[in-house]
């Protein structure tokens, strides 16, 4: 009799089998003699330090990244599920490299694990975006490589194969990579754009069942909360909205932080979930919207949209000290279900730009 | 002495208190209640320094309350633990309370939380008419009196700063600095006493008071006129001074809403000892005076 252990296992190693497509090493040769540097990534909403315009040629920047299948907790009632996450975190870390680049992946899937794993790379062209040749079973690991061709940024996430595809994503394993074009950004019109800072919120949905009373329902394991996930999320209404993988991630003590003066980029991910962040009290002062940097960036925006299965990149410059906070503007989802983060910001206030003229008080 | 002169009136009221109580105190309001009476602190008078609560301005900048020495003129007792579950189930039972979505009707020993400013004077005018005594919710400076060491009342000194996004900042600092105590509720007793003798003040239940916000104007002496008071809106005590519309049942954050919301919305209740024994005095009297 199989277990559900079994069944996933079978289903992995079925697909594995029909995928076997040898490598065709088309120009292969070219990128094997580039120079190789490799990354040690950094947990978001921080990103690993990387040139914004660069001076170097093209390179194979390599990095490595482990599936850790674990139980967290996602809000402040200390509701648990089993999550799946790209080295530890939801989401995955952001990968910086260069138009021209060959990004580099090792792709581990530890043997503690239950459940086989891959990555498909919306930046990278053919292969299901790497999915086809990266499915490693508990105890495996794989290397894959593609050229970031297109600028902007992208999300990754795992396709596993059928159901798993979005069980998987909507237990966290998605991320984002940037591919910044070679000379750094620009509004469209030939002016350079430089950022002070750069942050990566992952915006991810959550469908946790609950029982017959409403509470939330907790599972020995991931293959354990498979069925009822799978009909919470058929209904499409998610229990949790949240950034960096839980409720009040990046709020109060872990805010994002800037000064006054300071340029910002924003890189936002939805792997999913259609959503339209906005800065309360703040713009975008460029928004590249689908997060394409072969597009002239929008100006001026209040709030964005970042379609379900894309990444936007907006960059604003902050003018006034205080505190921001940065949501998914469908305010229920925003509060309610989680989709809230804060900056704190620094700096001298600006009258000019706003100013209590009358306080409140009594009407006269 | 104050307090000795307090006991002898006292006592002689008890011994004509069965006398007096008839014509003095309010009617018992239906049969007493068979349910366990919860233990009661007994606060003496006494003095502490109270920065009142609400918005304060001077000259048209905000300032913090002025902190003024402030009294408790008579003894208040206050219960020794907030109101339970099952106190308030009874309150349910007779009618006399709004139904709340989860409730442990056999909870003696856990709080009642997920009530709002409503519910919980339903539940105190109940309990006064089941008593025949004048239970109600505390005022704020009567739970700041009662909490002592556990009360939460001074600003964070970098918000004294007349800048209005410095303030802002250093009371965000102040509110992410605190922790987020779990959501459970948990029994009498799990958050300690302070040196009153009170139990649980400032765990993870924040608590009614019957006290409005405020927006008061500070004159040069330390005066302070009031503005606006919007009785809507009630505070809440506990880890930090908040205020909240008086049907709100469970505190959310998220949105602009920066600082970390009470974990719990629950209370405790109090009344002054004063109106008991200036009614059996004032009763002893007038049997005297009908003599």
């Amino acid at each position: 009799m199989f277990n559900r252990r079994d069944l996933f296992l079978a289903a992995g190693a079925a697909a594995g089998a029909a995928a076997v497509l040898k490598a065709v090493p088309a120009m292969a040769e070219e990128a094997a003699n580039l120079p190789r540097r490799e990354v040690a990534l950094v947990a978001p909403p921080l990103v690993h330090a990387h040139e914004q315009a660069t001076s170097r040629g093209p390179e194979i920047v390599a990095f490595k990244m482990s599936v850790v299948e674990k139980e967290i907790v996602i809000d402040d009632n200390g509701t648990k599920i089993h999550a799946f996450a790209y080295n530890g975190s939801i989401p995955g870390p952001l990968m910086v490299v260069h138009e021209g680049d060959y990004l580099e992946l090792t792709l581990v899937n530890p043997p503690t694990n239950q459940f086989p794993h891959n990555i498909d790379f919306h930046a990278a062209t053919g292969g299901l975006g790497g999915g086809e040749l990266t499915l490693v079973n508990p105890g495996e690991e794989v290397t894959l490589r593609f050229k970031a061709t297109r600028a902007g940024v992208f999300i990754y996430h795992c396709a596993p194969g059928g159901p798993m595809i979005p069980w998987h994503v909507g237990l966290g394993m998605n991320g984002a990579v940037l591919v910044l074009p070679r000379a750094g950004l620009n509004d469209g019109a030939g002016k350079p754009l430089k950022y002070d800072r750069v942050y990566y919120v992952g915006e991810q949905d959550f469908y946790v069942p609950r029982d017959a009373s409403g509470a939330f329902k907790t599972y020995d394991s991931a293959a354990d909360s498979y069925v009822d996930a799978m009909e919470v999320m058929h209904k499409l209404i998610p229990t949790h909205v949240v950034f960096n993988g839980a409720v009040g991630a990046l709020t109060g003590k872990n805010a994002m932080t800037a000064k006054v003066g300071e340029s910002v980029l924003i890189i936002h991910s939805s792997a999913m979930r259609d959503t339209r962040p906005h800065i309360i009290g703040g713009h975008g002062d460029y928004v590249w919207l689908m997060g394409k940097f072969a597009n002239a960036p929008l100006r001026d925006l209040e709030t964005w949209a970042v379609p379900g299965g894309s990444a936007v990149a907006a960059l604003y410059t902050f003018r006034q000290p205080g505190v921001y906070a940065y949501v998914n503007h469908n305010l229920i989802e925003a509060v309610e279900l989680g989709a809230t983060a804060h900056f704190r910001v620094e700096g001298k206030w600006n009258d000019d730009l706003m100013t209590q003229v009358r306080r409140p008080g009594p009407i006269a | 002495m104050r307090i000795s002169c307090l006991v002898i009136v006292a006592s002689v009221a008890a011994a004509t208190a069965s006398l007096a109580a008839a014509a003095v105190l309010a009617p018992h309001g239906g049969a007493p209640s068979a349910a366990p009476r919860p233990a009661v602190v007994t606060l003496q008078p006494g003095w502490f320094a109270y920065r009142p609560l609400g918005d304060f301005e001077s000259a048209g900048k905000t300032v913090d309350a002025p902190a003024r020495a402030t009294r408790l003129d008579a003894p208040l007792d206050v219960m020794k633990e907030p109101v339970s579950q099952a106190a308030y189930a009874r309150c349910v039972a007779a009618a006399a309370c709004p139904k709340l979505k989860t409730l442990d009707p056999a909870a003696e020993n856990l709080p009642v939380v997920g009530v709002s400013w409503l519910d919980a004077t339903a539940y105190a005018e109940w309990y006064a008419r089941q008593t025949g005594e004048d239970w109600r919710l505390p005022t704020d400076d009567e739970w700041a009196y009662a909490a002592a060491e556990r009360f939460h009342g001074e600003p964070p000194p970098a918000a004294r700063d007349a800048d209005f996004a410095a303030r802002w900042l250093a009371k965000f600092d102040a509110d992410a600095a605190l922790a987020t105590p779990t959501k459970l509720p948990q029994p009498f007793g799990h958050f300690g006493l302070n040196s009153r003798g009170v139990a649980d003040l400032s765990g993870n239940v924040w608590e009614w008071t019957n006290s409005c916000y405020e927006r008061r104007a500070v004159a040069a002496g330390g005066e302070s006129h009031l503005l606006t008071r919007n009785c809507n809106v009630r505070a809440l005590e506990g880890e930090h001074r908040t205020f909240m519309s008086d049907f709100i049942r469970d505190a959310v954050a998220g949105g602009c809403s920066v600082g970390p919301p009470p974990t719990n919305l629950g209370f405790r209740l109090a009344h002054s000892r004063a109106s008991a024994v200036a009614r059996v005095i004032s009763g002893v009297a007038a049997l005297f005076a009908a003599l």
